[in-house]
């Protein structure tokens, strides 16, 4: 199972969202990043055939992207705004989900969706009503209902989002078991989302490719760049202008701070180990410097 | 598919409008249908003894239709007469009669066909009522087709201005109500009657239904989630159209049982009450659902082409209202009711129930092709989101939490 992108474009009006992505993504867990606007969204629509290209095109499985009813049938796909009929239980939200999905039958609509509700933790909740859940749990039905019908490729738009730190690190297990022998793209703000459960990633910035490979290795890009100093609050005061600050924590009467720069920015600080977040805004501030 | 349209008929039972649409429906049927006034005119007419409502001057013992050729033709003379004398006739305007000015040939047109009846009137016995509909038909014909002289706008009631003349015309209501009823054309001309009202409500209720069915998906945000699934557009649509189509239809059903069954105990036409189901569910079924079906695809196809649901009722209004009037005999394609507002007159239904029948066929067979085309246009919608008001936008303002933007 592999996703090939090729060349994939798209414009609305005068204006580029997507810009030429080649990927080539296989089975597990691939984290999309990118800050709002930077094409993530327009891709997953792409590959869920929600938007037409308008060039270029993307395969799953070798099955091309205008053979929309093949790859509906191998997609699943959780907006990042997911919602239901109100006044539809979980059980009935699940089970008009998997029957469009094509589901036919009834038992094996039930087997999958009591297995799949007691996954996201939702059997309680399965008689209520999806308008009272709560933001965490819709988005853990958002997701059952992404996998109802045991999809190729899984779509998930910051499944993470409004959820508390136990429920995420449920969630990254849930996508974990599932990438088995399939496809999951996660697109998330969430870099420790990815750095935890993503073994390949990509960073899109404005409509194109920053970087696609090995979720280890972007650390490598900010190597050397990623300094920790304590600074007095005056000097704080004046000095953080200079440097782009990755954190900053009171100690005291003074503050340490993690920056980022090419060059040690002052004679006491330590050079330190880049984490996934570190060189994910080192990537978006080069961008940044280069335009 | 059968599963999708029964979820769809269970969600329609959950809809407000759809619990609306009852109220309406059954206030239409008791407003209009089941009142005392139709009781009247479907029981056997009273013999009570004749009594002047007009002036000692000009006596008035009521109006009576036409009995014969000559008397018909002698009524519409009349009415001729005062229109060239006037120099205008009234002509239907968008549901309204409107007075209109004549033309010089439509004046010619108007004597000549008063010439016409003069014949019929000095030789009433070698024509029949129809040859009088025909020289009117043909004159509505010259005058634009719209006019007071089309069959069904006016019934030309001759007064009554004598004791006597009441008298003779009460027998020969009874002797006319007798004829039906061995005939066996009660309970059919009552279905009929009960069709015209109800088809007041069929013809414009269920599209706030309808026009609104296929956008909720937009409303509730969940058309990313339903445009992504394999499910094709003909069951997606399909399932919908059916269904709702499905729970209206059963209301009219419903309804027409009720009408059957209250006739039949009104009327006290004991053991009658099989016939009566037979008529009312056979006339709901050939002359109401056409329309019902019709103003579901109508409002769905209507929705999916404008992308707002408010544009297909508003036309829908406006083509229940041109479809209003006249009260019988108008069956052309844009009508969208049958409109037969009378339990009686079965020798003109007779007439045009070849005209009905292709009204109806038409009207099934616009249902599906306009469901068949909320579908196409559904799925063009289905690959664009970019073609505007597809997809909710991003709500403005909202924060961002990127890393890269804090930066």
């Amino acid at each position: 199972m592999e996703l090939n992108i090729e060349q994939l474009s798209k414009s609305y009006g005068g204006k580029t969202a997507l810009n030429g992505i080649s990927l080539r993504i296989g089975e597990g867990i691939h984290g999309l990043l990118g800050p709002n606007g930077a094409g993530k969204t327009t891709l997953m629509r792409l590959l869920a055939t929600l938007l037409e290209p308008s060039s270029g095109n993307a395969f799953i499985g070798g099955i091309p992207l205008r053979d929309k009813a093949q790859i509906r049938r191998m997609v699943g796909y959780l907006p990042q705004e997911f919602a239901v009929y109100p006044g539809m239980t979980v059980l009935e939200a699940m089970d008009y989900l998997a029957l469009l999905s094509g589901m036919q039958s009834r038992a094996e609509r039930k087997r999958r969706i009591d297995a799949l509700l007691e996954q996201v933790n939702l059997t309680q909740q399965r008689r209520t009503k999806v308008k009272a859940l709560s933001g965490g749990m819709k988005r853990r039905l958002g997701v059952a209902q992404a996998m109802v019908h045991e999809p190729q490729l899984l779509i998930v738009d910051e499944p993470t989002a409004g959820l508390d730190p136990e429920e995420r690190i449920r969630f990254r297990q849930l996508l974990n078991r599932f990438s088995e022998g399939r496809i999951v793209l996660l697109s998330t703000h969430v870099v420790e989302d990815v750095e935890s459960t993503c073994e390949q990633m990509t960073v899109l910035h404005r409509g194109e490719l920053r970087y696609h490979g090995r979720t280890s290795e972007l650390t490598a890009a900010a190597a050397g760049r990623i300094w920790t100093a304590e600074l007095e609050r005056g000097q704080w005061e004046r000095e953080r202008e200079r440097f782009p600050v990755l954190s900053a924590v009171p100690e005291g009467t003074g503050m340490r701070i993690r920056i980022l720069a090419d060059e040690r920015p002052y004679a006491d600080a330590q050079p330190a180990v880049p984490s996934i977040e570190d060189a994910y805004l080192y990537l978006m501030r080069k961008e940044a410097a280069v335009r | 598919m059968r599963e999708l349209i029964g979820k769809e008929m269970r969600m329609t039972l959950r809809s407000l409008v759809f619990y609306l649409f009852i109220v309406v429906s059954c206030f239409f049927y008791f407003t209009q249908y089941a009142t005392d006034e139709t009781w009247g005119e479907l029981g056997p007419p009273s013999s009570s003894a004749p009594q002047n409502i007009g002036t000692a001057e000009h006596p008035l013992y009521g109006w009576r239709l036409p009995a014969n050729a000559g008397e018909l033709a002698q009524s519409i003379q009349q009415e001729m007469k005062w229109n060239l004398e006037s120099g205008t006739v009234q002509k239907l305007r968008l549901g309204f009669l409107v007075d209109t000015r004549l033309s010089e040939r439509e004046k010619q047109a108007l004597s000549a066909a008063a010439s016409e009846l003069e014949k019929v009137i000095q030789n009433a016995d070698q024509y029949t009522m129809d040859d009088v509909h025909q020289i009117t038909g043909d004159l509505n014909r010259e005058l634009g087709g719209n006019s007071f002289y089309r069959i069904g706008v006016d019934s030309f009631r001759i007064n009554v201005e004598t004791p006597e003349e009441a008298l003779a015309a009460q027998k020969q209501v009874a002797a006319d109500y007798e004829a039906k009823v061995s005939a066996g054309e009660l309970l059919p001309g009552a279905a009929r009657y009960f069709c015209d009202y109800l088809s007041l409500s069929a013809g414009v209720f269920p599209v706030f239904l309808s026009a609104f069915l296929l956008l909720r998906d937009r409303s509730s945000r969940m058309s990313e989630l339903i445009y992504s699934r394999s499910v094709s557009r003909w069951a997606y649509v399909g399932s919908k159209f059916i269904a709702l189509g499905i729970m209206l239809s059963i209301v009219y059903l419903l309804l027409a049982v009720l009408g059957a069954w209250q006739t039949v105990n009104v009327l006290e036409l004991e053991g009658q009450l099989g016939e009566a189901l037979s008529a009312f569910l056979g006339y709901t079924a050939w002359w109401l659902l056409p329309t019902v079906w019709a103003s579901v695809a109508f409002g769905m196809f209507g929705s999916m082409l404008f992308r707002r649901g408010i544009v297909p009722v508003a036309l829908q209004l406006v083509w229940w209202f041109i479809s209003l009037l006249p009260l019988m005999g108008s069956y052309d394609f844009y009508r969208l009711l049958i409109r037969f507002n009378s339990p009686n007159d079965y020798n003109l239904y007779r007439d045009w129930a070849d005209e009905i029948a292709l009204n109806r066929g038409f009207y099934l067979v616009l249902a599906v092709l306009l469901a068949a085309g909320a579908a196409w246009l559904w799925e063009r919608d289905r690959s664009r989101a970019d073609a505007g008001a597809v997809f909710r936008k991003p709500r403005r303002g909202k924060k961002s939490s990127a890393p890269a933007e804090a930066l």
